[in-house]
C-alpha cells in the first residue's frame, strides 16, 4: 500500500533545493512579484534542507522548530506575493495590517500556546486557511480579469495553484492529524506519503512556473526586437 | 465515523483539493489560449480591414487620377492649345507694332510653358504610353525619362516576353517601380537602378536594385505610406514580396506576380 520508499521521500529535499537554484538562475529575469515568489521558493529549499540535516545528522530529534519559523516566512513572503498579485489585477489588499496581526499571531503562539517543539498547528493551519482564501480568490480575479499582462501572469497562475495545492492538503492533514495518528501505520504512511508526492507535484507547478518564465524571457527578447 | 470512512474522507478531500488546483491551472490556460487566438483574429481582421481600405483608396486614387489626367489633357491641354493658336494669328497680324510684339512673345513663351507643363502632369497622374502600349514600354519610358534628368541612371532588362497583365495591374506595376525610383532619388544618394524581369513558372519576377545606401533595417517596422502603397499594390495583384536589405550595396526589392 505504500506509495514511496524512504528514497522518495529524501528526494524531495534535493527536489526542493534543485528548484531553489532554478530560481536562483533565474532570477535576473523575474519581475518584483515573482522575485518575492523566488525567495519562497529558496525558503523551501532551505527549511527542507534544514529540516533533513536536523533529523539525519544532528543529535536532536525533533526538528519542529523550523517549522515554527517556516510557518512565519511562508507567511510574510506569500502575503507580499499575493499583495503584487492582487495590485496587477487593480484589486486593493490591506497587506499591512494582515502582516503585523499575523506575524504577531504565529510568534505569539509558539511563545505561549505551542512551543517551538510540538506542531504549531494553530498557527499553521490558520495560515493555510488564509493561503487558501486568499489563491481561491486569486484564481477567480485570474480568470475574470481579461486585461491584464497574460504572459506576465502565467507564472504567478502556476506559482498560486501550486502553494493552493500544498495548503490544501496541508489543512487537511493537520485537520485530522489525531485521527491519523490513531489509524493503522499501513493508512497513516499511506496518506503522508500521499501527501509528499502532492508537494511533488507542487513543486513540478512551480518548476513548470520558472520554465513559464524562461519561454516568455524568449517572448521578450522577440517582441523587443521587432518594437524598434 | 469508523476508521476506514475516516481514511476515504480523508483521501476524497485531497483529491478534491488536488483537482481544484490543477483544474484552475488548466482553465487558465485554455482561457489563456482562446484569448490570445481571439487577439491574434481580431488582428488578422484589423490588418485585413486596413489592406482593404488602403487598396480602395489606391483604385479611387488611380481614377481619381486617370480623370484629372483626363481633364488636364482633353480640356485645358486644348483649351492652352487654342490660345497658343489664336496668339500666333494675333502675333502675325502685329507683327510691326514694336510695343505689342515682345508681350505677345512672351505670352506665347508663356503659354507654351504652361501647355508642357500640364502634358507633363497629366503624363505623371496617368501616363498614356502605358494604355497605348503596355507596361514594358511604359517601364522603359520612365527608365529614360529618369535618366535624362542626370540625378539617376536607369539601367531596363524587361525585353523578353511578359505574361499578360490586365490594364489595372500593370499600373500597379508602373506605380511600384515608380515609387522605387522616387525612393531612391530622395533617400539612397545612389548613382544607378537595376530594373529586370523574369520568367517565373506562370509567373514573372520583377527585380529592383539600387547601388545607394540601402535601408536602415530598424527602421524598416515602421513603413512609411510609400512602402505600405507598394506592399498593398503587390497584395492587390495576389504577388508576393521579397525584400533584401544591404547597407553596401543598396536596396534591392524582389517582387513575384
Amino acid at each position: 500500500m505504500f506509495l514511496m520508499g524512504q528514497y522518495a521521500l529524501d528526494l524531495i529535499v534535493v527536489f526542493s533545493a534543485a528548484t531553489a537554484i532554478l530560481s536562483i538562475y533565474l532570477f535576473k529575469n523575474l519581475n518584483a512579484k515573482e522575485k518575492l515568489f523566488s525567495y519562497y521558493i529558496i525558503a523551501i529549499g532551505f527549511f527542507e534542507i534544514l529540516a533533513y540535516v536536523w533529523a539525519h545528522y544532528l543529535d536532536s530529534n525533533n526538528n519542529l522548530p523550523g517549522l515554527h519559523a517556516y510557518t512565519l516566512v511562508q507567511f510574510i513572503l506569500l502575503t507580499l506575493f499575493f499583495k503584487e498579485c492582487l495590485e496587477e489585477l487593480s484589486v486593493n489588499f490591506n497587506s499591512k495590517w494582515i502582516l503585523v496581526i499575523g506575524c504577531l499571531g504565529i510568534i505569539l503562539n509558539s511563545m505561549f500556546v505551542q512551543s517551538i517543539f510540538t506542531y504549531n498547528s494553530y498557527s499553521k493551519s490558520l495560515v493555510d486557511l488564509y493561503v487558501i482564501i486568499v489563491s481561491l480568490s486569486l484564481f477567480v480575479f485570474f480568470i475574470k480579469d481579461k486585461n491584464h499582462d497574460q504572459v506576465n501572469m502565467n507564472a504567478s497562475v502556476s506559482f498560486v495553484s501550486a502553494v493552493f495545492m500544498q495548503s490544501a492538503t496541508s489543512i487537511i492533514i493537520y485537520m485530522f492529524v489525531n485521527v491519523i495518528i490513531e489509524m493503522k501505520e499501513s493508512r497513516a504512511k499511506f496518506i503522508m506519503d500521499l501527501r509528499t508526492l502532492i508537494n511533488y507535484i507542487a513543486l513540478f507547478i512551480i518548476v513548470f512556473g520558472l520554465w513559464q518564465i524562461y519561454t516568455r524571457v524568449g517572448i521578450e527578447i522577440y517582441k523587443s526586437n521587432n518594437s524598434k | 465515523m469508523g476508521e476506514q470512512e475516516l481514511f476515504t474522507l480523508i483521501l476524497i478531500s485531497i483529491s478534491i483539493m488536488v483537482i481544484l488546483a490543477i483544474g484552475v491551472l488548466v482553465l487558465y490556460n485554455t482561457s489563456q489560449l482562446r484569448i490570445s487566438k481571439e487577439v491574434a483574429d481580431a488582428h488578422a481582421k484589423e490588418i485585413e480591414f486596413k489592406n482593404d481600405l488602403l487598396a480602395n483608396s489606391i483604385e479611387v486614387q488611380e481614377r481619381e487620377r486617370a480623370r484629372i489626367a483626363k481633364d488636364l489633357h482633353d480640356d485645358i491641354g486644348s483649351k492652352l492649345s487654342i490660345v497658343n493658336l489664336n496668339i500666333n494669328l494675333l502675333k502675325s497680324q502685329l507683327q510691326e507694332n514694336e510695343q505689342l510684339a515682345p508681350i505677345l512673345g512672351q505670352i506665347e513663351s508663356s503659354l507654351t510653358d504652361s501647355i508642357t507643363r500640364a502634358r507633363d502632369i497629366s503624363h505623371d497622374l496617368f501616363p498614356p504610353i502605358l494604355e497605348k502600349f503596355g507596361i514594358q514600354s511604359a517601364l522603359e519610358s520612365l527608365g529614360k525619362e529618369v535618366t535624362r534628368t542626370g540625378v539617376l541612371r536607369v539601367h531596363l532588362d524587361i525585353g523578353h516576353e511578359w505574361k499578360q497583365f490586365d490594364r489595372a495591374s500593370e499600373l500597379h506595376i508602373y506605380r511600384v517601380f515608380q515609387e522605387l525610383i522616387h525612393n531612391t532619388i530622395k533617400h539612397a544618394e545612389a548613382q544607378n537602378v537595376w530594373i529586370s524581369s523574369k520568367p517565373q513558372a506562370d509567373k514573372l519576377k520583377l527585380t529592383y536594385l539600387d547601388d545607394g545606401k540601402g535601408i536602415d533595417k530598424s527602421k524598416t517596422e515602421s513603413k512609411g505610406l510609400g512602402m505600405s502603397s507598394i506592399d498593398t499594390r503587390i497584395n492587390i495583384m495576389q504577388g508576393t514580396t521579397k525584400f533584401h536589405e544591404d547597407f553596401d550595396t543598396g536596396y534591392k526589392l524582389e517582387f513575384v506576380v
